[in-house]
């Protein structure tokens, strides 16, 4: 292919990610990162943020139903110490357990609108009050989402969080998690490659054809940034239609030739051949998505993103190895119920509670996978996993009682050295509206006026941090 | 199924008391019926002018504040409804006269909106993930069509002048006129040209000409003019947008071909002849005659009734796959009513046909051979109602006929009747022998479930407790014979009826299924959410819609010949 059709070279590049081409592009590996982030960003030195979600509660104490989540005591984590708590979904932790910082009694502040699951979902990541309209399992949340707020403020050019999600975009509660604003759910992606292609680029290609291409696109963006500004400029223009206008105004981005966002040629032709609706894709499209994260924390794609892992009430039927021979689960939204069931009323699941246990422990181990892939990148400071923090949580406490009390809080990394480590911490019957300010801080987002930021989510709330998660 | 039918007008005990409407409406705060349904008359014009918390467009909507309510007037809504994802994928397809649009399946997914279809424009936007699914699809399109000299010819006509300038402006004139389904300002095309001839640098393998195409379709494609149905129009003193026929020419072709005018649209447009209804009549009935107004059709179906859903059920003791059959039946089913035969919703609620394989026959109990080819199927007339009593339409799960999810939906989707969200608590746990009896332990009169279950959802469930988890007809349900008879309260009364037959024909005569039809047909037709200004527009359409039986297509054509097609408000009155 010639270099004068760009796409076509892009769609013999697709064929060589497919195996169906010669290796005709040298790409780039990602082993140089350090030295290139010392390089190009002296100071200060960037933080990340992920979070992955998980739905449907876990199996902690509650409703009659015994502790198999959380340690059995407060205080340092240990390998050893989380290697002994055998029948905690924690155990999974221990590989790293220096990083971990556990965090119980924060609740959620408002209640649901008729649906739990989706009244959960609007508060998880936005402590805001859930929507009077719409409502039920249609109900909103009435303010940005906590990755909104650090990718304005930390991301280059304030440009959106990395959305992504594993399973179906269409259904019930399908999308819940981030917020641009007070009833602005943000679409979320569920294909990798879709998602890996555009991250990469032009990563790879020779710097004569990535010149050619950048000029073509500075031609065209210059040419849609002037129609924007000019239908911006309209005096006619709803309030909501601005802020539309202005979202794609803003996403508009001219090439920035730095680091590379490529992954391996195998993994790549891995995300390429498969189906992220299929439910039995579940385990290995949420690595995908994990490796995504770490891969555009590492060449400063985004630095803030989320993973929906399943749906709003995830119906996923988990096999999972190990567990009962492997053997096709139950509906897990209906195992969190204990019914076979969506509703209040069924024949009993025998050993739910139990499934329920396996389940967290595969989220558990999904969550060090993510972690495994954060530690694998190095920066000035030691890995992405230092320098920045990942969370795991649940947008339900229980899954029976779908209370919005002691959400499970599982973090990993300093954020620089502002979070505590290899702790379990609790933070007293809290608002999670401070977790959040906390975290904020540890990124470095601060107030207009330089201070620390004590007021996200819902202006009702208490302000400030939660002491114990610093350290 | 009862031997003692009885008429519907035997059947339906005239009651209309404001008594009992206020009873109904103590089921939540606000009202329950919605303010589309009723007529002009009786008690529930006076819902309908409350209007019931259903919403807006774009956020900026409202509620009735002025005359307004009485009149079709316009609603505010979004000067820049995006394009849906397969909009955009049909526009393509069109402007550049391709056989069949791009895949945009794994283009950055849209949140749902208010309306549950996927074109509420308003409520749309283009994300950095989106804009660069747009950028990747456009440069890959271009690059395509330039490297085809069969797709260029289509594109270049043969008849443009050879001097290059003048050839490059009369490509960028005729081009960029489809793309943006309007005619280029002067300085526009200045612009644009100038863009043309900047591809001779950036692409310089291939000839100027060429390569100025190529970086006009990679740029056009982008464009907000392309991506946006930019609504034009001059403002009155009092906030009303008059739209102009550019703007009136999309909103025709995007309502029935979910596309690009063609040709013979934007030129009535050029003529200034879209502020005339008869002439929006006219193209109205031309464009419904095209195959592309059949996907809309169907689309629509498709979207309002969930269609979707049924392919991921898989009841036991059925063929594996029969969700996705019972699927094909019910679009088979609508495309033969709506489309071959110009039907009305009275059609599809009161059918006695069908299609069916073999697979289906078995479920309705069918004799005679079939396999797996699709033929029409004449049901039995006593126990079978259209799309009510299709299996995709009674099946949710198994060993479960879910009369409370049937009920559900028939009251959101087929009544709008706005049902308040279910209790946080636990209800207790079910007593009894039959579904019916089970249901009616939790949800029956004096229980704390009879509000919403006792007066709405469970008489229109029960009706169809005729039929098992997967639709198939009984009269027995665990040894005792099926209670399938109800009583619904309507605007104009309380409805008695005895088994799915009769609760069709109840419901196909009812102003609110009308209404309900055309609400949705406006939201989807008009790519936005209802607004409460809406309603006297709902309430004339629906009305002829029920004592007309109205045909799908002429409601359609209702919905453009309106006033309020031609205008919109970027605030409400």
């Amino acid at each position: 292919m010639t270099i004068s059709h760009p796409l076509g070279k892009r769609i013999s590049r697709r064929a060589v990610l497919r195996g169906a081409g010669t290796v005709a592009l040298g790409l780039p590996l990602l082993d140089a990162f350090s030295t290139r982030r010392a390089e190009a960003a002296p100071a200060p030195t960037p933080r990340f943020a992920v979070f992955i979600r998980q739905g449907n509660g876990v199996a902690q104490a509650g409703n009659g139903e015994t502790e198999l989540f959380w340690p059995r005591n407060l205080g340092p984590l240990t390998t050893a110490s989380l290697m002994a708590e055998k029948d905690r979904a924690v155990v999974e932790l221990a590989p790293h357990a220096k990083n971990i910082l556990l965090v119980r009694g924060t609740r959620f502040a408002f209640p649901g609108n008729g649906c739990g699951h989706s009244g959960g979902g609007n508060q998880v990541l936005t402590a805001a009050q859930v929507s009077q309209d719409p409502k039920g399992a249609d109900s909103l949340a009435m303010g940005e989402s906590v990755d909104n707020r650090m990718a304005s403020a930390i991301n280059p050019d304030g440009a959106e969080p990395l959305t992504l999600m594993t399973g179906p975009t269409m259904g019930y509660l399908p999308i819940v998690l981030s917020y641009r604003g007070p009833k602005m759910l943000r679409g979320a992606e569920n294909d990798p490659f879709s998602v890996y292609t555009r991250m990469m680029g032009l990563a790879g290609m020779d710097q004569a054809l990535i010149r050619q291409i950048s000029s073509r696109r500075k031609s065209v963006n210059d040419l849609v940034r002037s129609q924007l500004q000019s239908l911006l400029s309209s005096s006619a223009l709803s309030s909501e239609d601005h802020k539309r206008l202005d979202l794609h105004l803003s996403a508009i981005r001219d090439v920035e030739v730095k680091m590379a966002c490529v992954l391996p040629q195998m993994r790549a032709q891995e995300l390429d051949g498969i189906d992220p609706v299929d439910g039995n894709n579940y385990i290995p499209v949420t690595q995908m998505h994990m490796d995504l994260v770490a891969l555009s924390f590492a060449c400063d794609y985004s630095r803030v993103a989320t993973i929906q892992m399943g749906q709003g009430n995830d119906s996923t039927q988990f096999s999972i190895p190990g567990f009962m021979n492997g053997v096709t689960l139950p509906r897990y939204h209906q195992i969190s119920h204990r019914i076979f069931s969506d509703g209040a009323t069924g024949d009993p699941i025998a050993g739910a509670q139990g499934m329920h246990h396996e389940i967290d422990k595969l989220h558990a181990r999904l969550f060090v996978y993510l972690l495994d892939k954060l530690a694998s990148y190095g920066t000035p400071e030691g890995t992405l996993l230092d320098s920045g923090v990942a969370a795991w949580t649940n947008d339900l406490g229980h899954g029976v009682s779908h209370t919005y009390a002691n959400i499970p809080w599982v973090l990993a990394g300093s954020a620089g050295g502002y979070l505590k480590q290899g702790a379990y911490v609790d933070a007293g019957n809290v608002t999670h509206n401070k977790l959040f300010n906390t975290l904020l801080n540890a990124v470095g987002v601060r107030k207009s006026d330089g201070s620390l930021v004590d007021d996200f989510g819902d202006p009702s709330l208490d302000k400030g941090e939660i002491a114990a998660m610093k350290a | 199924m009862p031997h003692t039918h009885r008429s519907r007008s035997a059947s339906i005990r005239v009651q209309v008391s404001l008594g009992l409407l206020l009873a109904v409406t103590a089921c939540s705060s606000g009202t329950i019926l919605d303010p589309n349904g009723p007529s002009s008359d009786g008690p529930g014009a006076s819902n309908g002018a409350a209007g019931s918390g259903a919403g807006g467009t774009g956020g900026t909507n409202g509620e009735c504040r002025s005359t307004s309510c009485d009149t079709e007037s316009p609603v505010a809504s979004s000067g820049f409804p995006r394009l849906s994802h397969s909009q955009w994928g049909n526009s393509v397809r069109d402007l550049l006269f391709l056989s069949a649009g791009p895949d945009v399946s794994s283009f950055t997914t849209d949140p749902q909106t208010r309306t549950k279809f996927d074109n509420n424009g308003g409520e749309l936007d283009v994300s950095r993930g989106l804009w660069g699914d747009y950028q990747v699809a456009s440069e890959q399109l271009a690059a395509d069509l330039v490297a085809d000299s069969s797709r260029m010819a289509k594109l270049v006509p043969a008849s443009l002048p050879t001097d290059p300038k003048a050839k490059a402006r009369a490509f960028v004139t005729a081009f960029a006129r489809r793309a943006y389904r309007r005619p280029l300002t002067a300085p526009e095309l200045d612009a644009h040209v100038a863009l043309f001839e900047q591809g001779a640098a950036l692409f310089p393998a291939v000839d100027a000409f060429t390569a100025g195409v190529q970086l006009t379709v990679q740029a056009l494609l982008q464009s907000p003019h392309f991506v946006y149905r930019v609504e034009r129009g001059t403002a009155d003193a009092k906030g009303t947008i008059a739209l102009d026929q550019y703007a009136i020419a999309s909103r025709l072709s995007f309502m029935l071909w979910d596309s690009l005018p063609d040709d013979a649209l934007l030129a009535a447009a050029d003529g200034g002849k879209l502020n005339d209804a008869s002439e929006r009549k006219a193209q109205a009935l031309r464009m419904l005659a095209d195959p592309k107004a059949k996907s809309k059709l169907a689309d629509f179906h498709k979207q309002l009734l969930e269609l979707g859903r049924y392919d991921d059920m898989h009841p036991k003791g059925v063929p594996a796959g029969i969700g996705a059959e019972m699927r094909e039946e019910t679009q088979r089913f609508v495309a033969d009513v709506v489309i071959d035969h110009d039907g009305s919703l009275k059609d599809l609620l009161t059918a006695t046909h069908s299609f069916v394989n073999g697979d289906l026959a078995a479920l309705y109990g069918l004799t005679g051979s079939h396999d797996s080819t699709w033929k029409r199927a004449e049901l039995d007339p006593m126990t079978r109602s259209g799309l009510l009593t299709q299996p995709g339409f009674l099946t949710y799960r198994s060993g479960d006929t879910a009369p409370i999810l049937r009920g559900v939906f028939i009251n959101q989707k087929i009544l709008c009747a706005a049902l308040p969200p279910p209790p946080a608590f636990m209800p207790p746990m079910m007593t009894g022998t039959t579904r019916r009896e089970r249901v009616n332990s939790i949800t029956g009169k004096g229980t704390c479930g009879e509000s919403c279950h006792a007066r709405l959802i469970n008489p229109a469930g029960y009706p169809l407790e005729y039929f098992d988890d997967v639709g198939r007809y009984r009269n027995q349900d665990k040894g005792k014979a099926v209670d399938a008879a109800a009583e619904y309260t309507l605007s104009d009364g309380v409805h008695s009826y005895d088994g799915p037959v009769q609760w069709g024909q109840t419901i196909a005569h009812s102003s609110e299924a009308h209404a309900c039809y055309v609400r949705h047909w406006l939201e989807f037709g008009y790519g936005r959410a209802y607004a409460a200004g809406d309603a006297p527009l709902i309430a004339r359409i629906g009305e002829a819609s029920r004592t007309q039986s109205l045909s799908v297509r002429a409601l359609l054509v209702e919905l453009i010949a309106s006033p309020t097609f031609t205008t919109r408000r970027t605030e409400s009155p």
